[in-house]
């Protein structure tokens, strides 16, 4: 029994070696894990946690951008005609992987199917999209927010007519792109491999935005949805970087050998809402409740309670990542962690010895992060029933005010702040009329609004709106992660997107 | 069979109707407002009241033959379910192979040698089968087999010996359980008037075990095995989940928490029906192997064939 058993491993341990010879010809070979399945691959999709992994190694879009500037991918050049109209020009060489030549007609069709599909919401302020000539399309909007047009411009893939209709499930396991790597293997749910073509139609470096970037051979995507399995992988260097290791399992990593940690800035804030609906919610009309709730929370307790250390407090409703946040907030004064203040306001409002439900979506760090809280609020003697949701649950039971007194929620933005704030407050959103923690607040909208504005966005405008809802304690910001990445020496330098995900075809090796 | 298969389709549509969660949401993504998420909602009909949605389910599935799409794959779930159930059989069938090999063994010897050392030893076994649970020993395997000695991949489905830890993982509790239930099942037998009369004729053990026991013990471990058979075709999720496997467990879960109606729907409905089948298949050889059965069946047809000639 022994003899077989070991025929057996040796064998296995022969045909594994042999595999990890093979795939090392000579070739830059990086492999990814991702946490989640992007599901369909096609280029109308919604958006998805597996999708965003994948996203910039399967499709180009008219733009991208790199430290919050707007840089053109596929765009040429655009042109303002009046506030709501653009013309934007593409190149005249873009070819996909099957050899068809993009052009405007092609980037007008993606948008109107695209808009079509409604599974990109983004795309509800693009009023139409007209052909003017072989490589000039004009773009009417129904209203544009400061950053939309760069949001809007990247929110949609660009693929030719021609090859979209030509795939038999609409790129769903196929898709063809104008990106340097096409999908040499797909299995579904388990694997996406991606091959360099070695005919990427920008031959001019200096206009390859970082992520069209293609320095890799190979590029790898596996599914491991475990995530002790994860680390696991990483450790058997089975898989070369994850962005989604848990935050524990670094430690692992650092300062061993073969392996880097790199830190990459995430746009993600946690955030706190109060209930505000007029009916139900009991935090409605009483700012002293919402600040002793403030007050009792200490955000340096729970990055180092909740993140390991690994983050930030914050003083505004987002985080210092984008370029409209204004450095003098750091110096203010935001609900400093007060004890005694707190009990008193606990007890004036009227909110000591009350129950308040609140409310998060599963996941290690937000369970921590409402544990530290609920600890927190017990002083002041508000005992807080943590409720957790998987993400389905919580998008639905967040817009029912009965469901939750106080919201743990995440924002981020791939443009600027203002956009993070117009995500919670903007009450246009939303078929309560009220923002989302249902507070109906004219002077709240008009700021945000002023803020928002094309030729209105400035630091006026964006203090205004910090400083009303810094008084107001509608909810507040609390903290944001530093996500440390763990990677194999294969990667020289990490590259990420704008949402923080790998780039693969980035990376230097 | 057709009224348990409607009636699995009803029963598994009125459990999505009720179960909280939206699709639209999911499929938006999370900078979707409350207002895009309500226009999509319309747009898929699932706003409309649930005995309109329950007819056009039904319709779709038995009248169109069709199955429907998945919200976020974007392919018919026939091809999705198709596609990932050889990985789920590779794991199930080696698995009913390794339970019936290794379990039903371990149960015979347990119960021949009743309250000996092998007894105690296989019993011992099959108490660790049942409590030690399948994720646990899968990432301890892992943690041996493919991190610190490095002789077995961690994950994936690139090669034979990628199944090798998943099967072993996931045959643990089945192997604990043949074996315990072949035992009692042995025990009952053995205490028999006939197999005291076999001994008293003076045949060989091997002969009572292998004419007299093991035949008339095989009933309920047939059971077992169907049971087993039919369960894990529904997908060992947390072994598919652990070791990445895309099979039709880590299909249905990952779409349960997305609440793609449509492959959770017609994945119970594909599942009910080979459930049904395997279950008809285990009543077919119980007749085999049990000539009392096979007796019934060919006695009520004499019966019915007799009336008709008369």
């Amino acid at each position: 029994m022994k003899k077989v058993l070991s025929l057996i491993l040796a064998l296995a341990l022969c045909l594994s070696c042999f595999a990890a010879f093979a795939s090392a010809e000579g070739e830059t070979k990086v492999v990814v894990g991702l946490a989640h399945d992007p599901q369909a691959l096609g280029p109308f999709q919604g958006m998805s946690a597996g999708r965003i992994g994948v996203l910039y190694t399967m499709y180009e879009f008219l733009v991208s951008t790199e430290g919050g500037d707007m840089k053109g991918v596929l765009m040429k050049d655009y042109e303002k005609i009046d506030d709501l109209t653009y013309n934007c020009t593409i190149y005249d060489y873009i070819y996909d992987q099957a050899g068809n030549h993009l052009t405007a007609a092609d980037v007008a069709w993606c948008y109107e199917t695209a808009k079509a599909s409604g599974n990109l919401p983004k795309l509800g302020s693009v009023e139409s999209v007209e052909v003017l000539d072989d490589y000039t399309v004009q773009f009417k909007f129904t209203a544009l927010a400061i950053g939309d047009l760069g949001a809007l411009w990247m929110e949609c893939p660009i693929v030719t007519r021609a090859a979209y209709e030509a795939s038999a499930d609409q790129m769903a396991t196929d898709p063809v792109s104008t990106t340097a790597y096409a999908i040499s293997e797909y299995v579904s749910g388990s694997k996406i491999v991606f091959t360099n073509t070695g005919s990427y139609w920008q031959t001019d470096e200096s206009k390859t935005p970082k992520t069209s970037k293609h320095n890799a051979d190979v590029i790898e995507f596996d599914i491991i949805p475990d995530s002790a399995q994860l680390t696991n992988a990483l450790k058997t260097k089975s898989i070369d970087v994850s962005v989604w290791l848990a935050a524990t399992d670094i430690a692992d990593f650092e300062g061993a050998e073969g392996y880097t940690v790199s830190q990459i800035p995430d746009n993600v804030t946690y955030l706190l809402l109060y209930n505000c609906d007029e009916d139900t919610g009991i935090f409605a009309g009483n700012v002293e409740a919402r600040q002793a709730i403030a007050y009792a929370l200490d955000s340096n307790m729970i990055v180092m309670g909740a993140l390991n250390g690994l983050g930030n407090a914050v003083k505004t409703w987002g985080n210092t990542n984008y370029s409209d946040h204004d450095a003098k907030w750091l110096d203010e004064e935001y609900y400093e962690y007060n004890l005694e203040k707190a009990t008193e306001l606990a007890k004036s409002s009227g909110i000591a010895g009350q129950t308040v439900k609140l409310m998060l979506v599963n996941g290690a760090v937000d369970t921590r992060i409402a544990t530290v809280i609920q600890a927190l609020l017990q002083q002041i003697g508000v005992n807080a029933e943590i409720c957790v949701y998987d993400s389905q649950l919580f998008n639905e039971y967040k817009y029912q005010p009965n469901q939750w007194d106080i919201m743990l929620d995440q924002a981020g933005s791939t443009s600027y702040l203002v956009n993070v704030w117009k995500l919670n407050w903007d009450r246009t959103g939303y078929v309560h009329g009220g923002a989302e923690n249902f507070v109906k607040d004219d002077t709240l909208q008009s700021l945000l609004e002023a803020a928002m504005d094309v030729d209105g966005h400035n630091a006026e405008t964006m203090d205004a709106f910090h400083q009303y809802l810094k008084e107001q304690c509608y909810g507040i910001g609390l903290c944001q992660q530093l996500s440390n990445v763990a990677h194999t020496d294969t990667i020289k330098t990490l590259a990420t997107d704008p949402r923080g995900q790998v780039t693969p075809g980035a990376c230097e090796y | 069979m057709i009224p348990v298969i409607v009636g699995i389709a009803i029963l598994i549509f009125s459990i999505m109707y009720v179960c909280p969660g939206d699709p639209a949401a999911s499929i938006l993504g999370a900078g979707a407002t409350q207002v895009q998420i309500e226009a999509k909602r319309a747009e898929m009909g699932l706003n409309d009241p649930y005995i309109v949605r329950l007819l056009r389910y039904l319709k779709q599935t038995f009248i169109d033959l069709d199955l429907g799409t998945s919200y976020f794959y974007n392919t018919p779930v026939i091809d999705g379910l198709l596609e990932r159930m050889p990985y789920t059989l590779i794991i199930a069938c080696s698995c009913m192979l390794l339970q019936i090999l290794i379990g039903t063994p371990l149960g015979i010897i347990a119960a021949t040698h009743r309250n000996g050392l092998a007894d105690r030893f296989c019993m011992f076994v099959a108490l660790l089968g049942v409590s030690i649970p399948g994720f646990w020993l899968a990432l301890m395997m892992v943690v041996v087999f493919a991190v610190n000695l490095g002789v077995l991949p961690a994950y994936g489905i690139d090669s034979w010996t990628c199944f090798i830890m998943p099967c072993i993982a996931n045959c643990f509790a089945g192997i604990a359980t043949q074996a315990r239930q072949t035992r009692s099942s042995m025990l009952e037998v053995i205490r028999s008037d006939y197999v005291t009369t076999a001994r008293a004729k003076g045949l060989s053990e091997w002969t009572i075990l292998t004419r007299h026991i093991l035949p008339n013990a095989l009933i309920p471990i047939i059971t077992i095995v169907g049971n087993g058979m039919g369960m894990m075709l529904g997908g060992t999720v947390v072994i598919e989940n652990v070791f990445s496997i895309p099979g039709i467990g880590s299909y249905m879960t990952s779409a349960i928490s997305s609440r793609d109606y449509p492959i959770v729907m017609s994945g119970v409905l594909v599942l009910g029906i080979l459930f049904s089948l395997i279950m008809l298949l285990v009543d077919i050889i119980y007749a085999f192997v049990d000539p009392r059965i096979k007796a019934r069946y060919e006695g009520s047809s004499k019966k019915k064939g007799g009336k008709a000639h008369a």
